[in-house]
């Protein structure tokens, strides 16, 4: 079974950790973000993987929800970054 | 009667949505003068918009659905200026367009719908794309106050310069959303026009929202240094007429 490898930034760390995974290209990405945010031990409920993609510009991974790995590696490449969600919602100060 | 954590919508149809949608301010920032005096660096957003807020089409939602005021002034942004959707003659989604389309998109359970959840910048980047086929670029600002000024600053200054459309500013701490309209950088520091969706209440003219501070300059330093925040910025360069 082919394999395809991300590097995955944890970018709310400012010393910007990373680790490498190596997964089976058919894997749902919802589960590369899942092992990837248990790896930083944080929460995958609450962080969302995002890219980078050329000139250094990041694009949200729109499709990737319904992804499978290798998909996703053959659009974005492999350098993934790990972001934490914001939920708004409260009243103005 | 809502069940618990619900929303009654109460007697809000779609036609009367849409109705009051359509008399809603357009260009609310207009006539602000310069937050900083001598030379500034300025990137202003380009184009028409309509100023969403609590409550502004009817439907209460006080106390969780910021974040979704600030995507439809987005979406409002995308409609007054991109090319037209073959799906889309609204000006923006409603509340609950905009909870089915996380549902569909796989993003939320179907018990999401309905609910008073709240959503962020990730939301609101899986909704553009969604329904607009708008791409956005999201920028992670750490805590701690330094990166808002040479981080957050510099990528608005290039998003108003190349795209022009509204950015939606979430946080972890500071949990309110911020609709930026631009942002002014002079020799002391920079300064963001924030639209507030968190007005609510009778139609107020535009004079009278700006004086209020509904939609103002904010200095960064005025900020909270201890919460992260996100930057939801859609790519519409690829989208324009």
């Amino acid at each position: 079974m082919s394999k395809v490898t991300f590097k995955i930034t944890l970018t709310s760390d400012p010393r910007l950790p990373y680790k490498v995974l190596s997964v089976p290209e058919s894997t749902p990405f919802t589960a590369v973000l899942k092992f990837a945010a248990e790896e930083f031990k944080v929460p995958s409920a609450t962080s969302a993987i995002i890219t980078n993609g050329e000139l250094c510009e990041t694009d949200l991974l729109h499709n990737a929800l319904s992804c499978v790995a290798g998909n996703v590696f053959l659009k974005h490449g492999s350098e993934l970054r790990l972001i934490p969600r914001d939920r708004v919602g409260g009243h103005r100060d | 009667m809502a069940r618990e954590g619900k929303i009654d919508w109460g007697m809000c149809d779609v036609e009367e949505i849409n109705m009051k949608t359509e008399t809603l301010l357009k260009n609310v920032q207009t006539g602000l003068p310069v937050p900083l005096p001598g030379p500034v660096k300025r990137s202003l957003i380009k184009g028409d918009f309509l100023y969403f807020y609590y409550g502004c089409d009817g439907q209460d939602d006080r106390g969780w659905g910021c974040g979704y005021r600030t995507l439809q002034t987005m979406a409002s942004w995308i409609y007054f200026n991109c090319s037209p959707h073959k799906d889309h003659n609204k000006i923006a989604p409603s509340l609950p367009e905009i909870q089915q389309a996380l549902v569909s998109v796989g993003d939320k359970p179907a018990s999401f719908s309905g609910s008073k959840e709240w959503i962020g910048t990730f939301e609101a980047s899986l909704v553009l794309d969604y329904l607009y086929d708008v791409p956005c670029k999201l920028v992670h600002v750490r805590g701690g106050g330094a990166e808002l000024e040479q981080v957050a600053v510099e990528e608005l200054h290039r998003h108003f310069e190349k795209h022009g459309s509204p950015v939606m500013m979430g946080g972890d701490r500071d949990n309110s959303s911020k609709g930026i309209l631009g942002v002014c950088t002079g020799t002391n520091g920079s300064y963001l026009l924030v639209v507030d969706p968190h007005y609510f209440g009778s139609k107020l003219e535009k004079t009278e929202l700006q004086m209020r501070g509904w939609v103002a300059w904010k200095p960064v330093s005025s900020l909270d240094r201890s919460s992260f925040y996100n930057l939801c910025m859609p790519q519409t360069d690829r989208k324009r007429t």
